[in-house]
C-alpha cells in the first residue's frame, strides 16, 4: 500500500469527521447572510429618490419648477411650498421643514440644513431662468439663446480614469476580510482536530500506519478543501442574490485582482494552517489549545491590519511596503498593495518568492514540531521542546 | 521474528533502556514484564517507530522496519485510542484500510470480529457511547483486524473484568496459534503465567530474567507446600518438622516454605503424623514470587 493511498484514505476520514460541522456552518452561512442581505435591501431602499422641500415666495417665474425638476434628475424629487413672507421662509429654513427658498425672480435662501447639492442646484435654475428672460429682452434669437446657455468648456483628461479601480478595491477589501476570518477559522479547526487526535491518544495508533507528515497534511487538505467550498459558497450566495434582486451592483472586477487574491490565500492558508497543526499538537487538550493558537491569531491580525490600512490609506507607505515583503503578513498586504497599483512588479515577484520559500520551510518546521507534539502525550509543551522531541521519532 | 539489540535509550538524566535485549519467533506469546518505568512501553514504542533509540537495533526478520512493514504489525498502546465520536464499523474499517485491506474487506473483517466478540449490535454506536470493556474489545480488534504478523499490546488486561480478561486471553491464544509473535505487557501476573509459555522481565531499562515459565520457576531453591488442614487447630504442632517453615497460615491453609533437596516423601509422612490434611501441594514459587525476586531493590 503506498504512502499516497494511506495519505488519500486519512483526507476522506478527516472529510467525514468534518461534514457535520461544515453542514451545519455552511447552512448557518447561506441562511444568516441571505437574511442580512434581505435586510439591508429593505432597509436600503435604493430606488426611492431623496425628497426635497422647496418654499416659494411672493412672484417666482412660472417655469421655475420644471427647470429644476429637470436640474434634480430621476435621483431627488422637488416638492413646492408656498410660504406667505420672507420671515415664514427664514423660520421654516431654520426648523428644517424646507430645504431652500427662492423668494421672487431672483434671490434665494440657504438655512442651516441646506446641502451644497441643493443650494448649487437652485442657484444654477436661478441663472437659467434669469439668463432667459435677459435674453429675451435683447431680442437674441433661440440659437443665440443656446449658444450663450453653452458656452463650450472642454474638459480635457490628463490621466486616464481607471473605471475598475473602485470595483477592485472593493474585492479586495471583501477578500481581506474573507481571507482573514477563513484563515483565522479554518486553521483553527486544523489545531482543533490535531488536539482532539493527540488528546484522544488515537495518533499513536495511527501513527504506526501513518507518517506523521502526512496525518498533519491530510488535515490541512481536507479542512482546506471544506474551507475553500465554503468561501466558494458564501461568494455564489453573495452574487446570486446580488443578480437575483439586482440590488447589488456587481463589479466589473478585473480577473488579475481576482488571481493575486487566490495565490496568496492558498500560500498563506498552507503557511498558517500548518502553523496552526504544530500548534495544536502541543496541546494536550482543547482548553491548553486556545493558549498555543493564541500567538498565531495576534500574529495574522497584525497582517490583517496591515491589509485594512493599505486599502484605506491615499498613498504607499515604507511600513506597508516592509509588511508586503515578510511572508507572515505577505498574503493580507501583497494583494491590497498590487490592487491599489502600488506594488512595482519586482516587488511582487519578490514578495512571492520569499513567501513561496517560507512556506515550504515553516511547512516542514511545522511538520517536524507536530511530529514531536503528537509523539509526546505529556502536558503542555513548548516549541523548541517539540522541536527537539522530533528526533526522538524514527516514524516521521 | 522481532529482535530487539542492545537498545538504550536517555532522557535527559533517565535511563529509560539501557541495553536491553528482546526476541519473539512467529507463534510465540511472550510477557513483557517489569515494574513501573522499567522501560516496556519505551520498548514497544520503537518497535513502531515512536521511539528512535540511542543505540542498538530493532529489526523485523533481520531487516529494520520501514514503514510499509509496520503496517503489517498490530498495536494496542498503554493509552487507549479510538475517535470517541466515530461509529465503532467506521473506525475500524478506517484503521483496517490504513493497514492494506480494501472497503470490502475490511468491513468483512469488522463485523466477523464484532460477532465473535459479542459487539455485533453496536456496530453503528459512537465509541464514547460503549462501556468501558467493549471500548477495549474494540481497541483489539483495531489492532489485529488486518491479520498481523507481530501484535503488541501494552497492558492489555487492565480495567478488564474476569470474564472480559478470559475472553481477551482466548484471543490472544488463537494468534499465537495462528502463527502470530504475540509481545504484551501486564502487571497481572497470573494471567501471564496462565498464558504465556515464555516470559521476559525487565528492570531499570535491562533485562533481568527471561525464559520459559516453568524453568524460571524450577530455577528456584525455594519449594512450598500448601497443606488445606482437615482441623484447623492443629497448626502449632507443624513448627517441628524438619526441613521446613511455616511461612503462612489463612484458616485451614498452610504453606510451608521447604529445602529443594528435601525427601517429598518424608515430608509427606511427617506432616501426617502431626496433622489431618485434606490436600498436600508441592509447588516452586510462583511467577509473581520470581518477579518479585528478579526485581527487588
Amino acid at each position: 500500500m503506498s504512502d499516497w493511498s494511506v495519505f488519500w484514505l486519512a483526507v476522506q476520514r478527516d472529510l467525514r469527521a468534518w461534514r457535520k460541522p461544515f453542514l451545519i456552518s455552511s447552512a448557518v452561512i447561506v441562511i444568516g447572510v441571505t437574511a442580512l442581505m434581505t435586510f439591508i435591501s429593505l432597509v436600503q431602499d435604493e430606488d426611492e429618490p431623496t425628497v426635497y422641500t422647496i418654499g416659494l415666495v411672493g412672484e417666482t417665474s412660472p417655469s421655475l419648477p420644471a427647470d429644476m425638476e429637470d436640474l434634480f434628475g430621476p435621483d431627488a424629487e422637488a416638492i413646492f411650498v408656498s410660504l406667505p413672507t420672507v420671515a415664514a421662509a427664514e423660520e421654516a429654513l431654520t426648523d428644517g421643514g424646507i430645504g431652500v427658498a427662492v423668494v421672487g425672480a431672483d434671490t434665494m435662501m440657504v438655512g442651516p440644513t441646506t446641502s451644497d447639492w441643493l443650494a448649487d442646484t437652485t442657484y444654477l435654475a436661478l441663472v437659467g431662468e434669469i439668463t432667459a428672460e435677459r435674453a429675451e429682452e435683447l431680442g437674441l434669437s433661440a440659437a443665440e439663446v443656446a449658444r450663450l446657455a453653452d458656452p463650450g468648456v472642454r474638459v480635457n483628461v490628463v490621466a486616464e480614469v481607471e473605471q475598475d479601480g473602485e470595483a477592485n478595491e472593493a474585492v479586495a477589501t471583501i477578500a481581506l476580510i474573507v481571507m482573514f476570518m477563513a484563515i483565522l477559522a479554518y486553521g483553527q479547526w486544523i489545531g482543533y482536530a490535531v488536539v482532539e487526535e493527540k488528546a484522544n491518544r488515537v495518533v499513536e495508533l495511527l501513527l504506526g500506519a501513518v507518517r506523521p507528515h502526512h496525518l498533519m497534511a491530510a488535515k490541512v487538505v481536507s479542512i482546506g478543501a471544506l474551507g475553500l467550498t465554503q468561501v466558494g459558497l458564501l461568494g455564489a450566495v453573495v452574487l446570486t442574490f446580488g443578480l437575483a434582486t439586482d440590488r447589488i451592483d456587481v463589479p466589473a472586477v478585473a480577473g488579475w485582482a481576482v488571481f493575486w487574491v487566490l495565490v496568496w490565500f492558498i500560500l498563506g492558508y498552507a503557511l498558517y494552517g500548518c502553523m496552526y497543526a504544530a500548534g495544536g499538537s502541543l496541546a494536550s487538550n482543547t482548553q491548553e489549545a486556545g493558549s498555543t493558537f493564541g500567538p498565531l491569531s495576534l500574529i495574522l491580525g497584525v497582517g490583517y491590519m496591515g491589509g485594512l490600512i493599505s486599502l484605506s490609506a491615499t498613498t504607499d507607505s515604507p511600513v506597508l511596503r516592509i509588511f508586503s515583503f515578510i511572508p507572515l503578513w505577505a498574503p493580507l498586504t501583497m494583494p491590497a498593495r498590487i490592487v491599489r497599483g502600488w506594488a512595482e512588479w519586482w516587488e511582487v515577484g519578490l514578495s512571492l518568492a520569499l513567501m513561496v520559500a517560507a512556506t515550504y520551510g515553516l511547512i516542514r518546521f511545522a511538520g517536524r514540531v507536530y511530529v514531536g507534539g503528537v509523539s509526546r502525550a505529556t502536558s503542555r509543551l513548548g516549541w523548541r521542546e517539540a522541536w527537539r522531541s522530533s528526533r526522538d521519532v524514527v516514524a516521521s | 521474528m522481532l529482535e530487539l539489540r542492545g537498545l538504550h535509550k536517555h532522557y535527559r538524566d533517565v535511563t529509560a533502556l539501557d541495553g536491553l535485549d528482546l526476541s519473539i519467533a512467529p507463534g510465540q506469546m511472550l510477557g513483557f514484564l517489569g515494574p513501573n518505568g522499567a522501560g516496556k512501553t519505551t520498548a514497544m514504542r520503537s518497535v513502531f517507530g515512536l521511539v528512535r533509540p540511542d543505540a542498538g537495533t530493532v529489526v523485523w526478520s533481520g531487516d529494520p522496519i520501514t514503514a510499509a512493514v509496520r503496517r503489517r504489525f498490530g498495536y494496542m498502546p498503554e493509552e487507549r485510542g479510538l475517535y470517541p465520536k466515530m461509529r465503532v464499523h467506521d473506525q475500524l474499517v478506517y484503521f483496517g484500510r490504513l493497514h492494506g485491506l480494501t472497503a470490502a474487506e475490511a468491513g468483512r473483517v469488522v463485523e466477523q470480529w464484532l460477532g465473535e466478540l459479542g459487539l455485533e449490535d453496536r456496530t453503528n454506536a459512537k465509541v464514547d457511547e460503549l462501556s468501558h470493556g467493549n471500548q477495549q474489545r474494540v481497541q483489539l480488534v483495531a489492532a489485529m483486524l488486518h491479520s498481523p504478523e507481530l501484535l503488541v499490546l501494552d497492558e492489555p488486561f487492565v480495567g478488564l473484568d474476569p470474564i472480559a480478561s478470559a475472553t481477551m486471553a482466548q484471543l490472544l491464544q488463537d494468534q499465537a496459534e495462528r502463527g502470530v509473535a504475540v509481545l504484551f505487557s501486564s502487571h497481572q501476573l497470573d494471567v501471564v503465567e496462565d498464558l504465556c509459555e515464555d516470559v521476559v522481565i525487565v528492570d531499570q531499562g535491562r533485562v533481568v530474567l527471561a525464559g520459559r515459565v516453568s524453568e524460571l520457576r524450577a530455577a528456584s531453591a525455594r519449594r512450598y507446600l500448601d497443606l488445606v488442614l482437615a482441623d484447623a487447630t492443629v497448626v502449632p504442632t507443624l513448627e517441628g518438622i524438619p526441613s521446613a517453615q511455616v511461612v503462612d497460615i489463612r484458616g485451614d491453609r498452610v504453606r510451608l516454605a521447604v529445602d529443594e533437596r528435601a525427601d517429598l516423601v518424608a515430608l509427606a509422612a511427617a506432616v501426617a503424623t502431626v496433622a489431618d490434611f485434606t490436600q498436600f501441594t508441592y509447588q516452586p514459587p510462583a511467577l509473581s514470587e520470581v518477579f518479585r525476586e528478579a526485581v527487588a531493590p
